[in-house]
């Protein structure tokens, strides 16, 4: 429920039935103080004598659609205005937003769609695009319409799917989305790359003492831990086919068994997903279910590459040269080679970079400390390649080793957890499996697919 | 009974709409508070009794208009 806030909120609130009245009135009274009417004549007269931030008008009063003229007289003094009304004619909804209500709540309605308009008008007092904008220091008109959409979503309990490479920003995004929701929340994260099968489900939904060989004691799901605020499951596209399904079960009717138990465990979370991966692309390739995605779809927010939105590495890169105490000048053609990067790490990489070129000596940063350093990691990838022995052994073998290389240089660096070595390497299940049944078939490597 | 005319009919289901929006409303403040403030409780509860007799006579009209 919505608390009180330090200022008292001032609350208008006029309703011609008594039960509705009484009702709405102790529901309000937690965020603000109330003044309630029966009339419309009180209402404006009310309005004569007292200041009020929020208004809740009932159209129907003593006669039909008086209520309207109550609007008008709201509106004209800059009140935020919540019309209530039982009819179900579009005419009258398009009067009231005409007249400049702010939100038209539809008879019969309950405490949450009370709660969601208030959430609203909290909101509303502040610039949440402008602080979005300036949170991700973006000029990028795309952006900010997807920034938009983000301001949007925060006031309804739909899904929110972050979309976008690598560096991007989403989990920086999903934390200030949470931010917004309310800090005092829960924010449980779970990176769904970085857990093996079988785990995932327990970690998820909880599981009872016994459940399962090593559930020594019972022990609460995530889903439950995120109860009242955002459970922020990333890397999505990784969370596996069986679970996708017993997930898009728990996120419709919000309740669900912990593993080994008869009792249902209900939670009220907001989910808040992120992804790298084309989505789409893997349902069409039966790696993910479509109903899936499509109810993690309830507000898709594409975050665009840094190299797309070329104006804004300008105020990133000045932003972190300002982060740190030990302060670093570029000069103008360091600032240009910057800028003419493709930042294929995105923000994360560009960050990296600057952290970098501030540990060495230099205070005045010129165009050769940042060619060599982009150039580096440029070489780095180049050095692998042996022209020669392709030459020999004809690419597509060659490919077949680097492949198998990289497979095992990185499963052996992720303990053998293959989900992780799949998100960190970005590879489906087929071409995993193709690269290790190659790998085996040759004898080499000790690959064990756990 | 002779059957309701559209605007008639509008506004029955206007009212039912407003009914079941009090009775709503009361039954959830009912649920939040009726340990923590009897004194509301006390003075919502009769009303509610009420309300229900309107909406059950509400629905009736509405019932044997829609079979008219």
């Amino acid at each position: 429920m919505i608390t009180m806030k330090e200022k008292l909120t001032h609350i208008l609130l006029v309703e011609d039935d008594l039960l509705a009245r009484l009702s709405l009135k102790s529901r309000l009274e937690y965020f603000g103080k109330v003044t309630d009417t029966e009339t419309a004549g009180d209402a404006i007269a009310q309005l004569e004598k007292n200041s009020f931030d929020l208004a809740f008008v009932d159209l129907d009063l003593e006669k039909e659609l008086v209520g309207l003229e109550v609007v008008k007289a709201l509106r004209a003094k800059n009140i935020h205005t919540i019309v209530l009304s039982g009819r179900e004619d579009d005419s009258v909804i398009t009067q009231a937003y005409q007249l400049g209500c702010n939100d038209y709540l539809s008879k019969p309605f309950t405490k949450t769609a009370i709660d969601s308009v208030l959430k609203k008008y909290e909101h509303s007092k502040t610039d949440l695009l402008g602080r979005l904008k300036e949170v991700l220091m973006t000029d990028d008109q795309d952006l900010k319409a997807q920034l938009k959409l983000i301001e949007q979503a925060i006031f309804g309990d739909h899904p929110i799917l972050l979309t976008g490479e690598t560096g991007t920003g989403k989990t920086f995004l999903a934390k200030y989305i949470h931010e917004l929701i309310g800090i005092n929340k829960p924010f449980i994260h779970l990176n769904c790359a970085e857990i093996s099968e079988s785990l995932i489900e327990s970690e998820l939904f909880g599981h009872e003492k016994g459940a399962f060989t090593g559930a020594l004691k019972s022990k609460k799901g995530l889903m439950e831990l995120a109860d009242g605020g955002i459970l922020f499951l990333d890397e999505i596209a990784t969370l596996p086919l069986g679970l996708q399904k017993k997930m898009l079960k728990a996120i419709e009717e919000k309740t669900f068994y912990p593993l080994g138990s008869e009792k249902t465990v209900t939670s009220n979370f907001r989910l808040v997903s992120a992804t790298c991966e084309n989505l789409q692309a893997k349902v069409r390739a039966g790696e993910f279910r479509e109903d899936f995605l499509y109810r993690l779809e309830g507000f898709n927010v594409y975050l665009k590459a840094l190299r797309e939105r070329k104006t804004d590495i300008d105020n990133l890169i000045n932003f972190f040269l300002k982060k740190n105490k030990r302060r670093i000048v570029l000069s103008s053609e360091a600032r240009a080679e910057l800028l003419n990067h493709t930042w294929p790490g995105n923000i994360r990489e560009l960050q990296k970079v600057i952290e970098v070129l501030r540990s060495n000596d230099k205070g005045i940063i010129d165009k050769s400390d940042v060619t060599s350093l982009l150039k580096g990691a440029i070489n780095s990838v180049k050095a692998q390649f042996n022209i020669e022995e392709i030459k020999v052994i004809g690419l597509g073998a060659y490919i077949e080793r680097v492949e198998a290389q990289i497979v095992e240089q990185v499963l052996a660096g992720n303990n053998d957890k293959v989900r992780k070595t799949l998100s960190d390497l970005k590879l489906s299940n087929n071409t995993f499996y193709r690269i290790v049944t190659n790998i085996k078939g040759k004898g080499g490597g000790n690959v064990e697919v756990r | 009974m002779s059957k309701l005319d559209n605007s008639q009919t509008e506004s029955l289901t206007h009212d039912i709409n407003s009914t079941l929006s009090s009775l709503l409303s009361a039954l959830e403040v009912i649920n939040d508070e009726w340990k923590t403030n009897p004194a509301l409780v006390d003075k919502i509860l009769p009303l509610t009794t009420l309300k229900l007799d309107l909406l059950q006579e509400q629905m009736r009209l509405y019932r044997n208009n829609s079979q008219n």
